[in-house]
């Protein structure tokens, strides 16, 4: 039987003409530095980045809905949106993306490297699902708005009350069955895309909290 | 600066080859994980203050890298037994052979495992592997039997 100590005799014999074959030279270290990192921090940001922009590009398409439609109702309505939903979770989305942007935890031993990490990845995740599951009904609802109220414009649905709180009812009814449905659809997805590497870090910081 | 950091890491790089060597199982994972190492090595150089020594530094962070990282699969150990009979099959083993039998052993063991085992086979003392995982030099000590018991049923073998 081999004993554990053969290892380090083979290992330390074996090693560095194994490792001499894939040794670099100096200038592709430093064509190195210019390529892209695939760091699950970096991969967040960049996510969060999209984010952002979605977020922009829904922000601006919510202010052309009052320009379109021209009516004191629909005006505070969008304002309401924008200022309530849109703006705090902009500024907050700016916040986290700077936030990330500095993050470096690998300076650190790797039990706290990777404690700081798994805290960063499940704000990220938190904030992405609630975002995005918060934006399924105002978009689903304001969606559903601007269609009939141009149905109603184009002729259709003539006999059709678009402000009447029987139709309002029947939009937040479909806005909010829209997010029950995304609800687990978000939830499969947030997992898909990190979640499993995120139990795989937890798994890892559990084996060196086992001593505690 | 960029001038003496390619020098450390051309000097040292080693120790990256070696932890990419006990963490990816081919070729293009290596080198994929080489490049990862290099560029978060290059973020952390400017806060490098030699309060610890360059390799120790080197290896934290390029285990943290390869322990974050996002990689392919991983064995799983229900085909541990199928490792074990495939070296008890053979009889006469040559020292090559012995460093292949070692990095499959390894393969099976977790990602916390292998940072362990690869700080213990480059003969670093438990105090230092506390100070770059994170644990204590005692709880080392512990993780380390019980490596070495995984080991060792991974390579049951007759010489």
């Amino acid at each position: 039987m081999i004993e554990l100590d053969d290892l380090k005799n083979i290992w330390s014999s074996n090693i560095e003409s194994d490792i001499g074959k894939q040794s670099i030279e100096q200038e592709k270290i430093r064509t190195l530095l210019k390529s892209k990192s695939t760091n699950i921090i970096d991969k967040v940001r960049t996510n969060l980045l999209r984010e952002i922009i979605m977020f922009c590009v829904c922000l601006v398409l919510v202010a052309c809905v009052p320009v379109y439609l021209q009516t004191k109702e629909v005006f505070i309505l969008c304002a309401i949106i924008v200022a309530v939903i849109f703006i705090p979770y902009l500024i907050y989305y700016l916040k986290k993306y700077r936030e990330l942007k500095r993050f470096f935890s690998y300076n650190e031993n790797m039990k706290s490297s990777l404690q700081q990490l798994i805290q960063q990845l499940e704000k990220y995740l938190s904030i992405y699902f609630w975002g995005s599951l918060l934006l399924t009904p105002v978009s689903g609802f304001l969606l559903c708005f601007v269609i009939l109220y141009e149905m109603k414009a184009l002729g259709f649905l003539l006999y059709f009350d678009v402000y009447s709180s029987a139709t309002l009812s029947m939009i937040l009814s479909f806005a909010l069955l829209l997010t029950l449905i995304s609800y687990p659809v978000m939830k499969w997805y947030i997992r898909k895309l990190y979640g499993q590497h995120l139990e795989k870090l937890k798994g890892c910081l559990k084996e060196l909290e086992e001593a505690e | 600066m960029e001038q003496l950091f390619v020098q450390t890491i051309n000097q040292h790089q080693g120790i990256l080859h070696k932890v990419c060597r006990i963490y990816c199982h081919n070729q293009e994972d290596h080198n994929d994980l080489f490049q990862e190492i290099v560029l978060q090595l290059w973020k952390a150089f400017p806060s490098f203050r030699s309060e610890s020594k360059i390799t120790t530094w080197m290896y934290r962070i390029a285990l943290n890298t390869a322990i974050s990282g996002l990689r392919k699969k991983k064995i799983t150990l229900t085909e541990l037994e199928k490792i074990s009979f495939q070296i008890e099959d053979k009889k006469e083993i040559t020292i090559e052979e012995d460093l292949q039998q070692l990095y499959k052993a390894i393969e099976y063991l977790s990602d916390i495992e292998k940072s362990i085992v690869l700080l213990y086979l480059e003969d670093k003392p438990y105090e230092e592997i506390a100070e770059i995982t994170g644990i204590t030099a005692n709880y080392v000590a512990v993780k380390m039997n019980r490596i070495k018991e995984k080991l060792r049923t991974l390579l049951k073998t007759e010489r």
